[in-house]
């Protein structure tokens, strides 16, 4: 039952926000929200090492046979920790003011809701609805709040969401029709539109123009959000279903998705390199570790999905970590623009330590959380061949490229003589701590969550999934 | 004892570390800077002790690190000669060289994040060489790389320095991916790369299998010890505080690659083709550093071209078979390279910053403490008898003499290259003319004497240390003796006496192309980094915008689809919202009844 709560408290609190217009009392209340479905979602996290699996059926739709079907095993509770601490991070790192903040965090709280519903379904009806119902959320926050760009970005990120939908929708008809009984061609064919699917959502190189645009122009926790945790959605619909109803399908086309995203990987670091703004930096940069992730759950090795599992989280973590401090920065000069800044680390030797460290996470150095997944993940495409894992390993040399251009750019250098003082506030002391600490302690001790996050489980496939 | 000892030389300088982060607002600066030095100093003890206790070799297991699937990594020290004397010697040298940097970093108003980085440098020194297995090691591999990074750009207001820094931390991350990709294989083949593990097993492999898991090692060594192709780093990475350059370019760092092949030499030895490219690099390493240090005018380029020159040697060595010479060449090394850096760092000092030899002479008198460390260093160097130079030298020509007249020839050349540009140098800096104008040179403090005079010493006598030496050629030393005269006499006549600062450059091709080092850096920037920038500003100025292209066309046609809703709606984009529901209740409705 307490999957329901998950799932069930944020829309709520998303409601009341809806009613609250003062900045305070707005973000107290998300705060307060999102402090207690962490503590449910932990509490969940819990109880499932001690059962194993938790799950919940209500029936709904008596007539149609559609349950109310929630069942979580380790690497979709790894999901929800992340749905829930990233919005925590979002809401905590939000200081500047708003425009109505009220709808601001309640549209956050629902999308944190449509999340947790999506990644702690157990069917596919429900994976639809609530795939669908992220989307809402995250179309009116771009529209609303954001740079000037915003409405055409934000039209341009729902068309390709649409798209995406369309395709997953035909594909799950499919499967429905057929009764979860899908012949070889089917699956072919099945596969494909799940791959547009999750390849607009992940995004996979040459589906994913509107994620640098999305990533500058949003108001920096929304960037969060989809970065930290929409993207992994995506990734998630490998894992979940493309896997599970199209498995031939998987079988015969690895070799080219995982092509494909290595040519993610390569396009993502090397357009990385000539960005001329923070976010898009940070936009290519995922592009390229994205693809690293959706390439080693092709790659059918044990050691290559749990290294992808275990670095949705570090991901999420690092590119959370990154988008904080450009907030910090722009909050404080102004701007995120490449040229225009430099020499804050003589401002806040503090916000440059935890920079390199995030830095050092993204780019897999040994002792962070990078270093495991990524590992794991180039010694899963190695056993597919040793080719991929030579061309998705130059990531690590161009990740490491464009990231201390980055901080160079941003940290090093005299800077501008007019750089205004960098006093942080406790919150982001905090945080940021939290973070970097998080980064190293989980590079050195992964053990705990890769056991967390164990495959073994996923391969129970459920059987309730088809109606 | 031993568990202690080895936990307490790790535990030292990480300690020193997160005391002094965490403590640097609060502690005056000068009690950071001891606090690194007495933590080293632990280290070295702890090392110390063990090394003169402990007869055995053995492996320390502190704990699992992670294990998925076939795949598994421990963290475990392993406690062998080789691995406590290396530590003994990074935590020595490195030890004097963190007294040193008391007294030239004193003035720094970031002095505890210097010390603190010295510190973490030494972990992690330490953490490459007690592993005991691959991984292990690749976490101190890419600390240092790191640590590097951290110094060489320590004053990072200058664009140029952190360019620098950024530089050397980039290629260093090539070679890192040539380690990685070896390690793959290891775990590919054993689920671990622990070394009891892989050099039992490695052999049973094909040669083909052997031959490429080698060249990955080779790329990381290439990369680590500034060889041909990856050495562009080391001549920019000077820009670091002269201390820097005598702890990472001379002592420590920059000597993990030629510990990797002797530590691996198992592996290598059965894959021949590899061990040919590690003594073919390691030998063009030698000639090329040589040959440019010849003209170089920046006191640190010479003593950074000599250091490449050098690995070369101890790589080229270490390819031939020749480990314990390479290894103890390493040492006699690490004495006289970080002696002659922290002398090059008191003539900088005392000259006020001045690098360009040129403006340097006769600071013999000016400066006698320096000139004599100096002089030793010098000699160490290049070979004399009985200076420490002249034994590990030897020992690396005997071998390359029994393992090739080729080989053995060119060493020989870049031998007398070396002890010419060496020559050239200390002319250049104390003899001669004054050529520095007003400035007023003066000695360093007391903390910068003391180490110094140990390194000399060191340098002098670091021939008798107790190593495994193969054999010594009698009558190679006569003919040392002959070419040292020779060269030593050759420099002196050109740079002993009076010099022009305003001298006009020879203008020869040869001159021209030593001077600009080969234009590899050009060439590097004209035909990788160029080229490849300018694809990558391409694809983002002409292949993103016919995406986003494609994004008109596709929002074209959904306005056209939603054109009779839109007459309806207000018109705004909440519209393709609207369209979308409508769409899926339509298709959803239309299924199930």
């Amino acid at each position: 039952m307490i999957l329901l709560g998950v799932i069930l408290f944020p829309f709520l609190s998303a409601i009341v926000s809806f009613f609250l217009h003062s900045e305070k009392g707005s973000k107290a209340w998300a705060l307060l929200s999102v402090f207690i479905e962490g503590f449910l979602v932990f509490f969940s996290a819990y109880l499932y090492s001690q059962a194993g699996y938790l799950s919940v059926e209500i029936p709904w739709i008596q007539t149609l046979g559609i349950h109310l079907h929630f069942g979580v095993r380790g690497f979709e509770l790894w999901m929800m920790i992340l749905s829930a601490v990233v919005p925590a991070m979002a809401v905590v790192s939000s200081s500047s003011k708003r425009a109505n903040p009220g709808s601001y965090y309640g549209l956050l709280l629902g999308m944190q809701g449509a999340l947790m519903g999506l990644f702690a379904c157990a069917n596919l009806f429900l994976f639809y609805i609530f795939w669908e119902l992220s989307i809402l959320p995250s179309f009116f926050l771009l529209m609303g709040w954001g740079g000037l760009r915003k409405e055409k970005t934000a039209v341009t990120y729902v068309v390709y969401s649409l798209a995406g939908s369309f395709a997953l929708l035909a594909g799950l008809l499919y499967v429905f029709m057929s009764g979860g009984q899908v012949s070889v061609y089917g699956q072919m064919g099945v596969f494909i539109l799940f791959f547009i699917a999750v390849a607009i959502k992940i995004p996979l190189w040459p589906f994913h123009s509107w994620q640098p645009d999305t990533y500058e122009q949003t108001d920096h926790a929304t960037t969060m959000m989809v970065a930290g945790v929409l993207s992994k959605m995506g990734l998630l619909g490998i894992l979940k279903v493309m896997l599970l109803f199209a498995p031939l399908g998987a079988v015969f086309s690895s070799d080219k998705v995982i092509g494909l995203a290595i040519v993610s990987i390569l396009y993502g670091s090397s357009l990385a390199l000539v960005q001329g703004h923070f976010k898009r930096v940070i936009a290519y940069s995922s592009l390229a570790h994205m693809g690293l992730m959706a390439a080693s759950l092709f790659s059918g090795t044990s050691e290559g999905i749990q290294g992808s599992i275990f670095q949705m989280g570090s991901h999420a973590l690092n590119v959370v970590g990154l988008i904080w401090i450009g907030h910090i920065i722009y909050e404080r000069t102004g701007t995120l623009k490449l040229a225009e800044l430099g020499g804050i680390r003589s401002r806040s030797p503090f916000l440059s330590a935890v920079f390199l460290v995030v830095i050092l996470g993204s780019i897999g150095f040994p002792l962070t959380n990078g270093f495991v997944g990524e590992t794991l993940m180039l010694f899963g495409l190695y056993s597919v061949h040793p080719l991929f894992a030579i061309l998705a390993g130059l990531s690590l040399v161009l990740g490491a490229w464009y990231m201390m251009r980055l901080f160079q750019a941003v940290m090093l250098g005299k800077g501008n003589s007019n750089l205004p003082e960098f006093n942080l506030t406790w919150s982001e002391r905090i945080g940021l701590g939290v973070i970097m600490v998080s980064i190293v302690g989980m590079g050195i001790f992964p053990q705990p969550f890769l056991d967390f996050v164990t495959p073994s489980s996923f391969k129970e496939s459920d059987s309730s999934c088809t109606q | 004892m031993m568990l202690f000892g080895m936990i307490a030389t790790l535990a030292f300088p990480l300690i020193g570390f997160f005391l002094i982060t965490l403590l640097g607002r609060v502690l005056p600066r000068p009690v950071g800077g001891w606090l690194a030095c007495v933590s080293v100093a632990g280290a070295f003890i702890s090392a110390g002790t063990v090394l003169l206790t402990c007869e055995s070799s053995a492996t320390i297991g502190l704990f699992n690190w992670f294990e998925v699937g076939n795949v598994s990594a421990h963290f475990s020290i392993l406690v062998d000669s080789l691995s406590l004397w290396m530590s003994v010697m990074i935590t020595g040298v490195g030890g004097l060289i963190h007294v040193y940097a008391l007294g030239y970093m004193k003035d720094d108003v970031r002095l505890n994040s210097f010390f603190a980085y010295f510190n973490l440098f030494v972990f992690f020194m330490l953490v490459l060489v007690l592993s005991d297995s691959f991984l292990g090691m690749f976490i101190g591999w890419e600390g240092v790389g790191l640590c590097s990074y951290l110094l060489i750009g320590f004053w990072y207001e200058t664009h140029a320095y952190a360019i620098a820094a950024k530089k050397a931390f980039v290629m260093n991350r090539i070679g890192d991916l040539g380690f990685l990709f070896a390690i793959l294989m290891m775990l590919f083949f054993w689920g671990t790369t622990q070394f009891s593990v892989v050099f039992i097993q490695g052999l049973g492999l094909g040669a083909g299998v052997l031959t490429a898991m080698t060249m990955g090692l080779l790329i990381g060594a290439v990369g680590k010890s500034a060889q041909i192709p990856l050495f562009t780093w080391l001549p920019d990475a000077m820009a670091g505080p002269t201390p820097v350059s005598a702890l990472i370019h001379a002592a420590t760092m920059v000597t993990a690659g030629v510990y990797l092949i002797a530590r691996s030499h198992v592996l290598f030895s059965g894959a021949p083709l590899t061990s040919l490219m590690v003594v073919g690099l390691g030998v063009a390493t030698a000639v090329f550093g040589a040959l440019v240090a010849l003209v170089q005018r920046d006191i640190k380029k010479v003593l950074a071209y000599s250091t490449m020159s050098q690995l070369g040697y101890m790589v080229s060595a270490a390819g031939f078979g020749a480990y314990s010479a390479a290894l103890f060449h390493m040492t006699t090394h690490a004495f006289f390279k970080a002696l002659l850096f922290l002398a090059a760092g008191n003539v900088i000092h005392g000259l006020h910053g001045e690098q360009d030899i040129f403006k340097m002479g006769g600071l013999r008198k000016k400066l006698p403490f320096t000139f004599v460390v100096f002089l030793i260093g010098t000699l160490a160097i290049v070979g004399c008898p009985p200076f420490s130079g002249f034994f590990s030298k030897d020992a690396i020509l005997a071998e390359a003499f029994a393992y090739s007249r080729t080989v053995f020839v060119v060493l020989c050349v870049v031998s007398v290259m070396s002890s010419f540009y060496m020559f050239r140098l200390l002319f250049l800096t104390f003899f001669g003319n004054a050529r520095y104008g007003e400035k007023h040179p003066h000695e360093g403090a007391l903390v910068m004497q003391i180490p110094l005079a140990i390194l000399a010493v060191l340098a002098t006598v670091g021939g008798c240390l107790d190593w495994p030496q193969e054999s010594i050629l009698t009558p190679v030393l006569g003919v040392t003796l002959v070419v040292l005269a020779l060269s030593g006499g050759v420099a002196y006549f050109i740079f002993g006496k009076q010099v022009d600062v305003l001298a006009k450059q020879p203008v020869s091709m040869g001159y021209r192309m030593l001077w600009n080092k080969f234009y590899v850096d050009e060439v590097y920037q004209r035909i990788i980094v160029g080229p490849f920038l300018s694809l990558s500003r391409g694809l983002n100025q002409y292949f993103e915008i016919f995406l986003g292209k494609l994004d008109v066309v596709s929002l074209r046609s959904v306005r056209w689809v939603g054109y009779p809703f839109k007459k309806m709606q207000d018109g705004n984009s909440g519209t393709y919202i609207l369209v979308m529901t409508v769409g899926i209740l339509c298709l959803l409705v239309g299924l199930f009844l």
